[in-house]
C-alpha cells in the first residue's frame, strides 16, 4: 500500500486540498472551498469535508501552505514582542516592526572577535521591564553570524527570567546585515502567537477527523517543516503559497526545469526553477515594503487574472487589472442583469463603458453588520444586483451611487463587471458560471465600443498575452522599470535603429491554476516554447504542499586570519586552527552533522547529504598563492517522516 | 606649459618642476592647468614603471614631487563650497601600510574638489564604517598592496553590509595585485589599476 499525504493550500480566493500518493506521485482526490478570510480553520475543515473519508483516514502526512505570515505582515499584525539589540550603534536605524526595542552593549567584529563586553545587567533589566507585556523576545547581536555567543548568552538570561518564546537572529539567517536581521527576528517573534493558534486549530481539525499524521507547514522556499520548527520560525512561511505552487507544478509535470506561471483570479505569479527547486531571491524576501532576510522564492506578481476588471480608455485602448471584481457571468439573477445590459444606450459613451456595465451584489457568506442605511442597500443587492444606471436614476436618493461606492470600499458590496473570464466564456474556451450572461456582457460592451464582439474578445486576449509575455521576459532577464525599450519594440514588431529582436524561450512554461491554459497557451505560442497544462493544475498549490521535501543547508566559512591562522565560522560557534586542512576537516564534519541534525529535527526521515566547496586563492608577484577563504556548504535533504 | 611640466615631473626633475609651478602660479596661470600637467607627468611615470624603465624608488620619488607640487597649488584652487562636493573616505586597509598609491589618489581627488577623508594606513574595517556614518560619504576607496589586504578589504565590505550601509556607498579598491577576481571576492564595486583610473571611477560613481 502506498503512503498517502494530505496537502492543503489556503489561498486568497480558494482553499484547495488533495490526497496525494507520495510513492506513485499522483493525485487521488482533490477539492476546492471558498476561503473566508480571518478563519483559516473553517476553510481547512470545509475543504476536508469534500474529500473521501476512507482516503483521509489512511493519510500519513498532512501539510499546509499558508498566507498567514504574508498577510499579517502586509496588515502589520502580530503578537507583542520585545527586541533586544546587542552592540548596535545608538544611531543605527532598525525597523522593529512595532516591537519594543531595548539596547545593550556587546557584539562582535567581522572576524567574530568580541567588540565589546556583553552588558548582562542591561539585558536582565530589559527582560524584567517587558516580560509581562511581551508575548515573545527577539535578540539580535552585532555580527552574530560570525559569533553567536552574545545572542546565546542573552537568550539564556531571558530564559531564566521568563518562559516566553525566544528567537535569536543567527538562527534565522546566516547573512550579514544587522538591521535587516533584527527586523526579521522581530517579525518572527510577533508571528509566533499567530502561528501557534493556526497550528493548534489545524491539529484540532485533523484530530476531529481521526487523522494522526504529523503536520507540516510549507516554507517560502518550497520545502517543508514540522510544526515544532514552524512554531519557532513562522517568518519562514513568507511566500509559502507561491512556493508550494512551483513545487506542485514540478510534481505534476515531472519536470526539473521550466518557468512556472500560476494564473489565479486576482494575480498571476511567475517563478523560475533551478535544478528541480524554486529559484530563491538571494537578497531576502520583501513583504509589504519590509525587507527581510528570509530566503524565499524569487517571484514576480502581476495584477492580472481571470477576475481582473477590464476598463475602456477614451482612446479606445483597454486596461486590464489590477483590480479584481466578480465576472458578470458569475452574477446571480441573470434575467434582470441581461435586461439591464440590453437596455444600455449604444452610442457616445466610449470611456465609460465599464462604468455603465457595473453591477453590485453581496459577497458570499456576507452577514448584515453596517449602518441601517448600508444594510438597506446590502439587502436590496442580495435580492437583485444593483446596476449603475439604476442607481444613477434612483429618484429617491441622488447620492445612491456614492453610498454604494462606499459600501464597495468597505467590502460590504462586491463589484461585478466585465472580466477576462467573461471573454473566455464568450469564446467558449471556458464555462465558468453563466456563459450566456457573459456572452450578453461581451456583446453589450462591443456595441458600446462600436466593434464586433469577436474583435473585442481578440483585443482582450491579445492584451492579456502581451502583459504576461512582458512580465515573463522582464523577470527572466532581470529587467525592471523604464529600461524596456527593446522589449517594447519587439512587442510592437518594430525595429530599433535597424535592430530587430527575435525572442525564443528555450524552456517550457509549466501552467498552474484553473484558467492557466487559456491565458498561457497564446503566451507560449508567442515565445515559441511549450506550455504544459497537467491534470490537476488547478490544485497544484495543494499538491506542492505535500510533495515537498525537508531540507536544511549548513554553511561553514573558513577564513585566513591576519596572523596566518584559520578560523572556521559555523552556526554554533567558531573554531581556530593553525592549518587549513584541519579547519577544512572540522568544517566538513560540522556542516554535515548540523545539516543532518537540523533536517531531522525539522521533520525529515532519512536524509541525503550533498556537499559543495568553494574557495578563493590569492596570487601575486611577490607572495606565494594562498587560500584566503574556503566555504563548505552541506545540504541535507529527505522526504518528510510519515506517521 | 603643461606638457613641459609633465615631462619635467616624468624625468623626476624635482627642483625644476617646483620652480615652474611657483613661477606659473605667480604669473596667474590657471592652477587646474598645472594639476593637469602634473597628472600627465604621473601617468608618464606609470608607463615607464610598467615598461621596467623605472624602479619602485623612482615611483616613490615621483609621488613625493607630485605631492610637493600639489601642496603649492592647493591654496590657489578655488573652493566650490564643501557642501556641494561629494565626500570620499580613503585608506589603506588593516594589515597593510603601503601608502604611496593611496596618497596619490587622495591628492588627485582633492584636486578635483572632492572632500577626501584620508584615514591613513592599517585602517580597521569599523573605522571606515564609522567615518562613512559620520560624513555621509557615498564613496569608499580602499588601497592595499599585499594579498593579505584582500581579506581586510572583504572584511571592510562585510562591515558595511552588517551596518546596513552597503547600498548607500560604492566601494572601489586599488593596489598592485588587484583585479576583477579580487573585486568579486571582496564584494567591492570596482577597481582601479592606477591613480588616474581611480579618479575616473570617482567621477563615474559620484556624478
Amino acid at each position: 500500500m502506498s503512503s498517502l499525504g494530505l496537502g492543503i493550500d489556503c489561498g486568497g480566493t480558494y482553499t484547495d486540498a488533495v490526497v496525494y500518493d507520495l510513492d506513485d506521485r499522483r493525485v487521488l482526490a482533490a477539492a476546492k472551498y471558498p476561503t473566508s478570510h480571518h478563519d483559516l480553520v473553517s476553510c481547512i475543515d470545509g475543504v476536508m469535508a469534500k474529500l473521501p473519508g476512507d482516503l483521509l483516514s489512511a493519510v500519513q502526512l498532512a501539510s499546509v501552505s499558508t498566507t498567514l505570515a504574508t498577510n499579517s505582515i502586509v496588515e502589520g499584525k502580530g503578537g507583542r514582542a520585545c527586541l533586544i539589540l546587542i552592540g548596535y550603534a545608538d544611531d543605527m536605524r532598525v525597523n522593529g516592526y512595532g516591537s519594543r526595542v531595548a539596547r545593550a552593549r556587546g557584539g562582535h567584529d567581522c572576524r567574530g572577535d568580541q567588540a565589546d563586553e556583553l552588558d548582562e545587567a542591561a539585558v536582565t533589566e530589559a527582560v524584567r521591564q517587558h516580560r509581562d507585556w511581551a508575548d515573545a523576545f527577539a535578540i539580535s547581536s552585532y555580527f552574530s553570524v560570525r559569533n553567536p555567543e552574545h545572542e546565546l548568552r542573552a537568550a539564556s538570561i531571558v530564559a531564566a527570567e521568563t518562559g516566553k518564546p525566544i528567537v535569536c537572529g543567527h538562527e534565522l539567517s546566516m547573512h550579514l546585515d544587522a538591521p535587516k536581521r533584527a527586523t526579521t527576528a522581530a517579525i518572527n517573534a510577533r508571528l509566533i502567537p499567530l502561528i501557534a493558534d493556526l497550528i493548534a486549530s489545524a491539529q484540532t481539525v485533523l484530530a476531529a477527523r481521526s487523522i494522526k499524521a504529523p503536520l507540516m507547514i510549507v516554507r517560502g522556499d518550497g520545502t517543508l517543516m514540522g510544526v515544532e520548527t514552524a512554531g519557532q520560525r513562522p517568518v519562514e512561511t513568507i511566500l509559502s503559497g507561491p512556493a508550494a505552487s512551483v513545487v506542485g507544478a514540478l510534481a505534476l509535470t515531472g519536470r526539473a526545469d521550466g518557468v512556472v506561471i500560476d494564473v489565479g483570479g486576482t494575480t498571476t505569479d511567475i517563478a523560475g526553477v533551478e535544478g528541480g527547486l524554486p529559484r530563491i531571491n538571494q537578497a531576502g524576501a520583501t513583504v509589504g515594503g519590509l525587507a527581510t532576510q528570509v530566503e524565499a522564492i524569487d517571484i514576480r506578481t502581476m495584477g492580472l487574472g481571470g477576475d481582473s476588471l477590464i476598463r475602456f480608455a477614451r482612446n479606445g485602448k483597454l486596461e486590464i487589472g489590477p483590480r479584481r471584481v466578480l465576472p458578470i457571468g458569475m452574477l446571480p439573477g441573470a434575467e434582470g442583469v441581461t435586461e439591464t445590459l440590453q437596455a444600455l444606450p449604444s452610442s457616445g459613451l466610449l470611456g465609460r463603458a465599464h462604468e455603465l456595465m457595473s453591477f453590485w451584489t453581496v459577497p458570499p457568506g456576507k452577514k448584515l453588520s453596517g449602518t441601517p442605511e448600508g444594510n438597506g442597500w446590502v439587502q436590496r443587492a442580495g435580492q437583485v444586483p444593483l446596476s449603475y444606471l439604476g442607481l444613477k436614476d434612483e429618484a429617491a436618493d441622488p447620492d445612491a451611487l456614492k453610498a454604494v461606492h462606499r459600501l464597495e470600499q468597505g467590502e460590504e458590496l462586491l463589484l461585478a463587471a466585465l472580466t477576462p473570464t467573461d471573454i473566455f466564456n464568450y469564446t467558449g474556451e471556458t464555462a465558468v458560471g453563466d456563459s450566456e450572461l457573459s456572452r450578453c456582457a461581451v456583446e453589450t460592451a462591443a456595441a458600446l465600443l462600436k466593434i464586433e464582439p469577436a474583435e473585442l474578445a481578440a483585443m482582450v486576449k491579445a492584451d492579456c498575452r502581451e502583459i504576461i509575455v512582458h512580465e515573463l521576459l522582464a523577470h527572466l532577464l532581470g529587467v525592471n522599470g523604464g529600461s524596456r525599450g527593446l522589449l517594447d519594440a519587439w512587442s510592437r514588431g518594430d525595429s530599433v535603429q535597424g535592430v530587430r529582436l527575435r525572442l525564443n524561450l528555450e524552456t517550457d512554461i509549466l501552467a498552474v491554476g484553473a484558467p492557466a491554459g487559456v491565458f498561457l497557451l497564446p503566451v507560449a505560442e508567442r515565445l515559441g516554447c511549450g506550455c504544459i497544462t497537467p491534470p490537476f493544475m488547478e490544485v497544484a498549490n495543494a499538491v506542492g504542499a505535500v510533495a515537498g521535501v525537508v531540507s536544511h543547508t549548513e554553511e561553514v566559512i573558513i577564513r585566513r586570519r591576519i596572523d596566518g591562522r584559520y578560523t572556521a565560522h559555523a552556526s554554533d560557534g567558531r573554531y581556530d586552527f593553525d592549518e587549513l586542512a584541519d579547519a577544512t576537516d572540522l568544517a566538513r564534519s560540522k556542516a554535515s552533522e548540523l545539516a543532518a541534525a537540523i533536517a531531522s529535527a525539522t521533520g525529515a526521515g532519512e536524509v541525503e547529504l550533498h556537499e559543495h566547496m568553494d574557495e578563493f586563492t590569492a596570487t601575486s608577484h611577490w607572495d606565494q598563492p594562498v587560500v584566503l577563504e574556503r566555504t563548505v556548504r552541506v545540504r541535507a535533504v529527505g522526504r518528510p517522516r510519515l506517521g | 606649459m603643461s606638457s613641459n611640466l609633465a615631462s619635467l615631473l616624468a624625468d623626476l626633475e624635482e627642483e625644476r618642476t617646483l620652480a615652474i609651478v611657483k613661477e606659473s602660479l605667480a604669473a596667474g596661470t590657471d592652477p587646474l592647468t598645472l594639476v593637469e600637467g602634473l597628472r600627465e607627468g604621473m601617468s608618464l611615470v606609470g608607463e615607464r614603471f610598467e615598461s621596467k624603465e623605472y624602479f619602485l624608488s623612482d615611483l616613490i620619488m615621483s609621488a613625493e614631487i607630485f605631492n610637493e607640487a600639489i601642496a603649492l597649488i592647493q591654496p590657489h584652487l578655488k573652493s566650490d563650497g564643501a557642501s556641494t562636493r561629494s565626500a570620499v573616505v580613503l585608506g589603506t586597509v588593516k594589515g597593510d601600510i603601503h601608502d604611496i598609491g593611496k596618497n596619490i589618489v587622495g591628492s588627485l581627488l582633492r584636486c578635483e574638489g572632492y572632500d577626501v577623508y584620508d584615514l591613513g594606513v592599517d585602517v580597521e574595517p569599523s573605522a571606515f564604517v564609522d567615518k562613512v556614518r559620520e560624513t555621509g560619504a557615498a564613496l569608499v576607496a580602499m588601497s592595499g598592496l599585499l594579498t593579505l589586504a584582500f581579506d581586510a578589504m572583504k572584511e571592510t565590505v562585510e562591515s558595511f553590509i552588517e551596518a546596513g550601509l552597503r547600498d548607500k556607498v560604492k566601494v572601489i579598491i586599488g593596489g598592485g595585485p588587484v583585479n576583477q577576481a579580487v573585486v568579486d571576492y571582496t564584494g567591492a564595486d570596482d577597481y582601479g589599476k592606477d591613480a588616474t583610473s581611480a579618479l575616473k571611477l570617482a567621477g563615474h560613481y559620484l556624478n
